[in-house]
């Protein structure tokens, strides 16, 4: 992650920065201007997502039994393999040849596009920033707004490379270009897939948000339609989605209401003309019921709005990629470990510790996730099953020495005659190399007395 | 795939409790509603007009035929798609109009406006509730560069909360917050992406029989 951040150019760093800034000061201005004080709409949305996780065996059972009843076909998913496996089969019961996507996270969680291209079927990106990663090559390095390390310049490139028009750099114009090559495919894919952003237990609805319509034209011109949820993404009633939806506007974008606002019903109904014909959801746990009850269950609040990664200072200077994972910022630390067993728990062990536990994520998070609290939480766990301590010092000796008075007094008394000579020697050598490079080495007295001896003569003294 | 099913739902129901009665924490009004209650009709309509103006809506008010196509012949060239809710007079009023529910998917991509009347709107927020049912409003206030939506005066709903409560039956319902818009290149925001560049909400008067 460090060397990531390194390799970033200025430009990328600049990007990132600025627009995480910015993003976070909307989300501010919004919330304070509607609601004065955010707090209790925050704290209340925290409390019915619990309360949903608390008991979500019952809500996704209700919540099945509705959308069935509205013509949704239901399929479930352990892992993000058996999730790509199924929708493959969908594809090819209805040969599908051309899908168009909407942005999904959960969709890059389980790799479907590498999946459907090893099967011969080619899937579309065609939210635009998602569309310039995929043509890119890239990967999105923020969960709201993929392109966050892209400048105009650099996507003008990329577009006139690939013929989508002559090379400009107005934001406008590349847009229209995008918008151009785009169109023909929603007319031609035959099928048409989309995330979720939330689903209500009592009614069976699905809920899409979205700012540029793609979303809508996935789900209205393909003949199919494929959505794809992770279970926790329940709420009990059409009335709960009034805060969940102001605050995820606000938090993801700064505005007071996302422009398109999907609610999906099902497929279309008799004498409808507009529509999917077939609408499946495919429920992904992939490592969510494991997270259920456990000391990180409120992860499974989130609702993906970014803004813990907007204000998060190692996000601002590492940007997305630095984390190596699909979440990243401090949503991501929290949950990417966790989504697949103990080797991923290996795999980003790194990520709880990128943190500087300032706590800005928990105060921002609409649902009010205690993020910090959970990284402090993870690193017990890395240690506890060893796998942080690789790459760093052992602390054990260290530890030794430190829970045994008499082994410490007789230590530091060694150590303030020996720190004088070892000292240029630790600058070359030895795990203190990489601190002393930056860092003026402490200077020892040698024969005075230590903090100890001293604190006790003090004492010794103010009694007299 | 039912061994999924099963394989989730057991996992989930060891770490979760049943409901036996439980209920969702109470929404507290005063904690979601941001607007004062009980405004009048007018209140409403200025605070919509005001909000869907500030999404970069546009409005015709008070709107009738004449005066729509009086806008139609001045800002929107090209072929017109009507959705089935609007009366055969409009057809015939409008030229260049046809029925989108007659019209192929890439003549609906084709046109230059698509025209629907909307259920709805909500004062709150500024946002249009187009309900889809019959005909083709899903495609027809999508696809085309422009949408005109039609919207009776007295349809707008306070907030959210009231929103919440009017689906309709139909396949699908949209709720339209001005036009499409993306930030994604620079945080730089951009009109017509994939959805209308332009929507006009026409607001017409029922009692005068618009």
């Amino acid at each position: 992650m460090e060397a990531y951040a390194r390799s970033m150019t200025e430009e990328v760093r600049e990007a990132v920065l600025q627009s995480s800034v910015l993003k976070a000061r909307s989300r501010m201005a919004v919330l304070t201007r509607r609601f004065g004080d955010p707090d209790p709409l925050r704290r209340l949305a925290g409390e019915i997502r619990q309360h949903v996780l608390d008991h979500l065996g019952d809500y996704l059972t209700q919540f099945e039994k509705m959308a069935l009843g509205r013509g949704w076909q239901i399929r479930w998913a352990c892992t993000a393999e058996e999730a790509c496996a199924l929708i493959i089969d969908i594809c090819r019961n209805h040969g599908v040849r051309l899908m168009v996507k909407g942005k999904s996270m959960a969709s890059e969680e389980i790799g479907l596009n590498q999946a459907l291209e090893a099967q011969g079927i080619t899937p579309v990106e065609t939210d635009l920033g998602e569309y310039i990663v995929q043509l890119d090559g890239d990967r999105p390095s923020h969960i709201v707004t993929p392109v966050i390390h892209k400048n105009r310049r650099q996507i003008a490139g990329l577009f006139a490379r690939n013929g989508l028009g002559e090379y400009t750099e107005d934001p406008e114009a590349l847009t229209l270009q995008a918008r151009r090559r785009l169109r023909s495919c929603f007319q031609e894919a035959q099928a048409g897939f989309s995330g979720v952003n939330f689903a209500v237990a009592e009614s069976g609805r699905m809920v899409v948000v979205e700012n540029e319509g793609n979303n809508r034209l996935s789900t209205t011109t393909p003949p199919v339609h494929i959505a794809l949820m992770g279970i926790e993404k329940l709420v009990p009633t059409d009335r709960d989605l009034a805060p969940f939806l102001k605050l995820l506007a606000a938090s993801a974008t700064g505005m007071d209401l996302s422009v398109y606002t999907h609610f999906l019903h099902g497929p279309r109904r008799p004498g409808e003309l507009d529509g999917p014909e077939h609408a499946y959801l495919i429920l992904l746990d992939n490592g969510r019921s494991d997270l259920l009850g456990g000391e990180l269950r409120e992860i499974l609040r989130c609702i993906r709005c970014g803004a813990c990664l907007n204000i998060c200072p190692v996000y601002r200077q590492t940007s997305g990629h630095g984390y190596g994972s699909v979440y990243p910022g401090p949503m991501g630390s929290v949950l990417s470990p966790m989504m697949g067993g103990e080797a991923t728990l290996d795999r980003f062990r790194e990520l709880p510790k990128a943190c500087s536990l300032c706590g800005a994520c928990a105060q921002v998070c609409p649902v009010c996730i205690p993020l910090a609290d959970h990284l402090v939480r993870l690193r017990r766990t890395l240690t506890q099953k060893r796998l942080s301590m690789r790459g760093t010092p052992d602390f054990h000796l260290w530890g030794g020495l430190a829970t045994r008075p008499g082994v410490w007094r007789a230590g530091l008394r060694a150590a303030g005659w020996m720190a004088a000579p070892l000292m240029p020697l630790a600058v070359r050598f030895g795990p203190a190399k990489g601190w002393l490079a930056n860092h003026a080495p402490p200077e020892f007295a040698r024969g005075q007395d230590s903090f100890r001896t001293w604190w006790k003569k003090r004492q010794g003294e103010n009694a007299e | 795939m039912n061994d999924a099913r099963e394989k989730i739902l057991a996992g989930v129901r060891s770490k979760s409790r049943p409901l036996n009665g439980d209920s969702p924490p109470p929404l507290d009004e005063v904690v979601v509603r941001v607007e004062p209650t009980g405004a009048s009709p007018e209140d409403l309509l200025k605070r919509f007009i005001e909000r869907w103006t500030a999404v970069g809506g546009e409005i015709l008010y008070p709107a009738d035929l004449p005066l729509i196509c009086d806008w139609i012949a001045r800002e929107a060239p090209g072929m017109v798609v009507l959705d089935d809710d609007l009366p055969q007079t409009w057809l015939e009023a409008i030229p260049g109009s046809c029925r989108a529910s007659l019209a192929l998917n890439h003549r609906i991509f084709a046109a230059g406006l698509g025209i629907t009347t909307v259920q709805g709107a909500i004062a709150e927020t500024g946002t249009l509730i187009l309900t889809a049912a019959h005909g083709r409003a899903r495609l027809a206030s999508l696809a085309p560069p422009i949408h005109l939506a039609v919207l009776r005066r007295d349809a707008i709903v306070p907030d959210l909360l009231d929103a919440c409560g009017q689906f309709g039956a139909g396949a699908a319902t949209v709720w339209i917050t001005g036009p499409s818009k993306t930030a994604d290149i620079e945080g730089i925001i951009v009109r017509g992406v994939h959805g209308p560049r332009r929507v006009v909400a026409a607001i017409i008067d029922p009692k005068s029989g618009g």
